[in-house]
């Protein structure tokens, strides 16, 4: 089921972490209708791409940003309502998106380099 | 347009005269002499960004010259680390000279600008300047570099200066 626009709104729990480590404790942040477990999906930031620049997720995953490029980056929410904050060279960061989202398609961008853009579609466990 | 055409826009992007002797093609240095070329351009556009940060007050300049210092010392961090590795040093050339010089002289005409005088004309600087760096990178050093650790870190500061050279052109057109 798809998130409703107008109802809804999204809280990011950041967990941010360094050096690739994802805390256990983030990959079942939260379970919904049902025993599917929530899961972490992994973006990599290589050659000024954020890789996949398309992702589905479910309420309660985490994603995983990891920078394999030299110099720093960010993913940012287009509308500022979360943020990684800085990633290093071949560092992560994770955040987990665990409340209902007020879009269930989130715009974010690199906010070092306004050029890099990509997207992340939410959706709720059936 | 040949490197000779190349080099000549190169110096009018960085505020020099064109009558600027330059000793060597770009394409006729040799790895080291390139690295160095290289760190100079980076330094130089540090030192841009620092004066862009003293000078401004206006916020969208401002975190344009952080990114531009965060990273180009990034860059800068990166060539050091190999040239430690490969046991060389970056070789000091006329090239690297005049860009100083023409940085020198650009510095002098942007820190007399205040306001959106000086946002538009560092913006522009910014385009110009990445603009004829990247072109000297790509067609005058890349294919020119010998050493393969080398020549990738190139690619990958080329990937990156390409990036800034977008968000100037963005900025220029937002300032207009």
């Amino acid at each position: 089921m798809k998130l409703n626009n107008t109802r809804r709104s999204f809280l990011i729990k950041s967990t941010a972490v360094s050096a690739a480590v994802v805390f256990p404790s983030m990959l079942i942040a939260k379970e919904e209708k049902g025993s599917t477990k929530a899961i972490t999906h992994t973006v990599e930031i290589e050659q000024f791409k954020f890789k996949p620049e398309k992702l589905e997720i479910k309420l309660g995953d985490s994603i995983r940003w990891v920078n394999r490029d030299i110099v720093p980056h960010t993913a940012t929410a287009i509308d500022k309502s979360w943020d990684t904050g800085e990633i290093l060279h071949n560092e992560s960061k994770a955040l987990t998106f665990s409340k209902d989202a007020k879009n269930p398609i989130i715009e974010y961008y690199c906010f070092y380099h306004p050029s890099m853009k990509a997207k992340i579609t939410i959706t709720v466990f059936d | 347009m040949n490197i000779k055409s190349k080099i000549l826009m190169a110096a009018l992007a960085f505020g020099l005269s064109t009558t600027t002797a330059i000793a060597k093609e770009p394409s006729e240095l040799n790895d080291l002499e390139i690295a160095h070329v290289a760190y100079t351009a980076d330094l130089i556009d540090i030192k841009y960004a620092h004066l862009a940060l003293a000078i401004s007050n206006n916020q969208e300049i401002h975190d344009f010259a952080r990114t531009m210092i965060r990273d180009h010392e990034a860059v800068n961090e990166q060539a050091l680390g190999l040239l430690k590795k490969l046991g060389a040093e970056a070789q000091n050339n006329k090239l690297s000279q005049t860009l100083n010089e023409g940085a020198t002289v650009k510095i002098d005409e942007l820190s007399k600008l205040r306001g959106a005088a000086f946002d538009t004309a560092y913006a522009a600087n910014e385009l110009g300047y990445h603009k004829a760096v990247n072109d000297l990178v790509e067609n005058a050093f890349i294919p020119n570099i010998e050493n393969a650790e080398v020549k990738t870190l190139f690619q990958a500061g080329l990937k990156i200066f390409k990036a800034h050279e977008a968000h100037a052109d963005m900025m220029v057109k937002k300032l207009k």
